[in-house]
């Protein structure tokens, strides 16, 4: 029979995930992610063997004993890459159906709008997870591995929470690609768009925030070198509230203390920093859920000619 | 008769500055199990009424309804029983045909066991059954036409909507699209089609409309379309004789009931125009006076004509 002879209605769910499993199969097969994959391991090993190399020149009681003491400057150039993690699977997500003519057929079957980006959104964010998971997971070995170092409950924690940061600070970078890619015709609009918005909170935006502070503050004198002193919790202050909005600068408050273990008795309170932190988690949860509504609202709205 | 489009007072204005008004107070209705050629020049608002059809774009006033379905409210309905094809066709390169097409399957709701033998099948009435596992990166424009008819197939819809099919497809592809259109309307399906290019797909058609600047110049049968033309426009012939026999046949032409222009043009050649069509007169004339005919012939309108002469009357 013509017509209706051999369907069945899918749940919106279920639409959902025909739709992530096709993105997330061609994300696997792409050069794409494994480029990245290969920058975020090459990135893990550099840190553990030029660590290794300045350790194997200390005297033996200097070097680390804990793993997070391998791991303490992790935060900072993960707050690199990460963002181009979430770019890359955002940038084209909706652009590049547009451009090849698919996002037509795919719109002619009877699915909504909502279910092509809720099937995008699940895939990137399994992407982007188990990318940042393994390389962490294969630097965490790496390192137990080179230094004979055991791993305990404190730095799993830890570790995972990183992970979890680490991943919705590349997911919030995604969303705001998934935006300008859902707004803007074309992929490589959208992509220079989103290199702008991250050059912007990592370059332009704490350079903005250093005058503004030595307007305000004046430049420091000797004496107000040490981080304890006046100038610079002022400083901090200062540069914290310049860059309220700053993605980057959130990420950083909150990965900071994760990975800052000062002893092997220095156990992580997830409770005592959301109550230290709560604009920062709120910064963080923030940018996806902004910029994730706004691409609904602008690819359901929006004219495909 | 019933009618699987109906457009009532269709219109689309893109904002902008100036505003362009796509579509006009479009009124159109398509027979079930019709041909029908939406024609017209690019620009015309030809892809923005599919658009509207199927749902990728709303309308600024007016209503639409595919098999009986609201385009608006209920456009999941529309999208289920109707194929498309769009401009440019549109898909996955890094893809093989039929994962292409299990892809589009299983978003068009068949279940995940049948998909692959459905699939197989379309690819099959396609003519792609020998390249089912190849990539469509490899596949030349007519193959990706013929794929595109295939994942439009791919739902088993009652209608199909065609957005200029034949741009940039060779001569063979063409008539090859011509004989699978008039097949898949003996299933009873309907087909609607839009194209600039009148030449290719015009010959298929049993209906068409002729749009124009947003606005339908003109619709309906091709016969009965024809005929207002003619009887508009005239029945032009053209006779070429012995060049004496020229003078004596010129006489006895201007004679004839209806003929209202006749032209020398030279080389023993006369042409003429008549309210009627007057061919049997012609042939009787010509062999009753004994002339040395070398050729008559009995110019027929070209679509061309045909959208000029709408497209003219209309606009």
């Amino acid at each position: 029979m013509m017509g209706t002879g051999f369907r069945e209605k899918r749940p919106p769910l279920k639409r959902v995930m025909i739709i992530a499993r096709k993105e997330f199969s061609d994300a696997v097969v792409s050069r794409r992610l494994w480029l990245l994959i290969a920058v975020f391991l090459l990135y893990y090993l550099a840190m553990i063997f030029s660590l290794s190399f300045s350790y194997s020149m200390m005297p033996e009681e200097a070097r680390p004993t804990r793993i997070m003491q391998v791991f303490q400057g992790a935060g900072s150039s993960v707050a690199l890459i990460a963002p181009f993690l979430g770019i890359a699977f955002g940038y084209d997500a909706v652009s590049r159906e547009r451009e090849s003519g698919t996002l037509k057929v795919l719109l002619a079957r009877p699915v909504y709008r909502e279910d092509v980006v809720n099937g995008k959104i699940v895939s990137a964010l399994a992407v982007i997870g188990i990318t940042l998971f393994t390389a962490t997971f294969l630097a965490v070995s790496a390192t137990m591995f080179l230094y004979g170092l055991n791993i305990d409950l404190d730095d799993f924690t830890r570790l995972t929470l990183f992970s979890i940061f680490s991943l919705m600070f590349a997911f919030a970078y995604y969303s705001v690609s998934l935006f300008f890619s859902t707004i803007l015709n074309k992929s490589g609009h959208s992509l220079i768009a989103s290199i702008a918005l991250w050059a912007f909170f990592t370059i332009i935006m704490p350079l903005i925030s250093m005058m503004i502070a030595f307007m305000m503050l004046g430049v420091p004198s000797f004496a107000s070198f040490s981080p304890e002193s006046d100038y610079w919790k002022k400083y901090a202050e200062l540069n914290y509230m310049t860059q309220i909005f700053s993605i980057n600068n959130h990420y950083s408050t909150l990965t900071g203390p994760v990975l800052a273990k000062a002893s092997k008795q220095d156990v992580f309170d997830l409770f005592k920093l959301s109550s230290q932190y709560p604009i920062s988690l709120m910064v963080l949860t923030m940018y996806p859920t902004v910029f994730v509504i706004l691409s609904y609202i602008v690819f359901t709205r929006r004219e495909e000619k | 008769m019933s009618f699987v489009i109906e457009c009532e007072n269709l219109v689309k204005i893109f904002k902008g500055t100036p505003p362009v008004t796509a579509l006009d107070n479009v009124n159109l209705r398509v027979p079930k199990g019709s041909i029908y050629g939406l024609f017209g020049p690019n620009g015309a608002g030809k892809s923005t009424l599919i658009a509207i059809l199927m749902g990728l774009t709303l309308p600024t006033r007016g209503v639409a309804r595919v098999l009986g379905h609201d385009v608006l409210r209920e456009s999941l309905e529309v999208r289920r029983k109707v194929g498309l094809l769009p401009e440019g066709f549109g898909f996955y390169d890094n893809m093989t045909a039929l994962e292409n097409l299990k892809y589009l399957g299983l978003l068009d709701e068949i279940p995940g066991d049948s998909v692959e033998q459905r699939a197989r099948e379309v690819l099959e009435k396609a003519g792609l059954g020998d390249r089912v596992n190849a990539k469509v990166s490899t596949f030349s424009r007519g193959m990706k036409q013929r794929l595109g008819i295939a994942q439009a197939l791919l739902k088993d819809p009652e209608m199909l909507i065609f957005d200029e099919p034949t741009v940039g497809i060779d001569p063979d592809g063409v008539m090859e699209f011509r004989r699978f259109v008039r097949e898949i309307v003996k299933e009873g399906r309907t087909v609607f089609l839009s194209t600039h290019l009148l030449r290719d797909l015009g010959m298929v058609c049993t209906h068409t409309a002729i749009l124009r600047k947003g606005r339908v110049v003109a619709q309906g049968s091709m016969e009965e379309l024809t005929r207002k033309m003619k009887s508009s426009m005239g029945y032009s012939y053209e006779i070429r004789v012995k060049p004496e026999d020229l003078e004596r046949l010129l006489k006895e032409v201007e004679n004839l009931p209806g003929v209202f222009e006749v032209r020398l043009e030279g080389e023993g050649r006369i042409s003429l125009v008549s309210r009627e069509d007057i061919g049997g007169e012609l042939f009787s004339l010509l062999s009753r006076g004994q002339y040395s005919v070398e050729a008559m012939v009995s110019s027929k309108p070209e679509w061309e004509d045909l959208y000029r002469f709408y497209s003219e009357e209309g606009g």
